[in-house]
């Protein structure tokens, strides 16, 4: 019902739409339409009311409710179940505990703040309320684990194909930070519970910074990360944003799980800025020099030495060389 | 007697057990990882750790022999 209001308020504005009108279209009575429209300003929407001419919508608020989102969904796996909240410690551990307890394949948590943000290697990702995307996307596919990895560069390229849709022109270091200027725009973290020959689930984990806001930023990050709204002109809508990446992300995964990582590969490649380039490969203690020359049919990267020889890369924090 | 096995090919991040440890069935007792991709391993059964055949930071196949637990 809430998401039938909302969908008239929007059609009328920014005229009115009277009382009686909601009530008849949706078979309410205007009480119960005033009381939706209290929720709604308690959620909130900014809407007038006039006595004689009834309500009007002012403004949607700037958060990812799942009835505005499914405005611009088209996908058909990806965010079937849509958890929000308000915070989290962390979506992925929230997702975890979800697939413990048997959540669907498709099901998306979605949160306008974690406090405690997982990152890589137990670090944490800065997730601030209303300042970025923070996300978790539960797969239960019938893929094998040993490629489950390349899920890995599928989520990178759903993630960096929506950013290059919008016009902000960033690149996938190996294997899938997403990167502007060499600065770290959108990281994703994917955690796989299996057994030996069989995936009970995946969790892939996005985050994506909006609008940092550079005051507040730690020091360790302050230096490497940015926010799509330095690079797009005349605002981001975080809930476009949201819907594209996972309507981007449905696509892909099916052709994924039928096949098709190939043509995915090649996506990969095509926003690559790791591919030609001079790399340090950094893992646990040990550094790897050399030419960042290919990747693999598997996501490996591979790696000409300096001293000729090829190493294929599976694990390790890749820095760009100039 | 159990052999815990790669599931897929990566790198040991972590090993969260020691030999003669006691771990029951589902039990985390090894992280890996790959391409980002973090995968607990979990005990296939209850009992003791009998031998560790990685250390953190080995690069793994699939199918190998991890952990065997008695």
């Amino acid at each position: 019902m809430k998401a039938k209001i909302i969908s008239l308020l929007k059609s009328h504005s920014p005229g009115y739409i009277s009382g009686e009108e909601i009530s008849s279209i949706l078979g309410i009575s205007r009480t119960a339409v005033w009381k939706h429209i209290q929720k709604l300003r308690d959620n909130g929407y900014q809407i007038e009311s006039h006595s004689r001419i009834g309500y009007r919508l002012v403004q949607a608020p700037d958060k990812l409710y799942q009835h505005e989102l499914n405005e611009y969904m088209k996908s058909k796996i990806i965010g079937r179940k849509i958890v929000y909240r308000e915070v989290v410690d962390s979506t992925n551990k929230v997702a975890k505990e979800m697939a413990q307890k048997g959540a669907e394949e498709g099901t998306v948590i979605i949160a306008e703040e974690q406090t405690a943000g997982k990152g890589r290697l137990g670090r944490l990702w800065f997730s601030p309320a209303g300042q970025g995307l923070w996300f978790s996307i539960i797969l239960r596919s019938q893929i094998s684990p040993a490629d489950a990895p390349k899920m890995t560069l599928v989520a990178a390229v759903a993630v960096a194909r929506t950013l290059r849709e919008i016009g902000i022109p960033v690149g996938i270091k190996w294997p899938n930070d997403i990167l502007i200027r060499e600065r770290k725009l959108a990281g994703i973290l994917t955690e796989m519970n299996a057994e030996i020959d069989k995936v009970n689930y995946l969790i892939v984990g996005i985050g994506i910074n909006i609008s940092l806001n550079g005051d507040v930023l730690p020091d360790e990050i302050a230096s490497v990360a940015t926010s799509m709204e330095e690079y797009a002109e005349g605002g981001i809508s975080r809930i476009r944003v949201l819907a594209s990446i996972l309507n981007n992300f449905d696509s892909l995964y099916q052709e994924f799980t039928t096949g098709g990582f190939s043509n995915i590969l090649d996506s990969w490649k095509d926003m690559s800025v790791t591919l030609n380039r001079r790399v340090k490969i950094h893992a646990l203690g040990k550094i790897d020099e050399g030419l960042a020359f290919d990747i693999d049919e598997d996501g490996a990267l591979i790696l000409k030495k300096d001293d000729g020889t090829i190493k294929r890369v599976l694990s390790g924090e890749v820095s760009l060389r100039t | 007697m159990a052999d815990l096995i790669a599931p897929m090919s990566g790198k040991v991040q972590k090993v969260l057990v020691a030999v003669g440890d006691k771990v029951e069935v589902d039990d985390e007792v090894i992280i890996l990882e790959a391409m980002k991709m973090e995968s607990p391993i979990f005990a296939p059964e209850s009992g003791t750790v009998k031998e560790i055949k990685v250390n953190a930071g080995d690069n793994v196949a699939e199918e190998q022999v991890l952990i065997v637990i008695e």
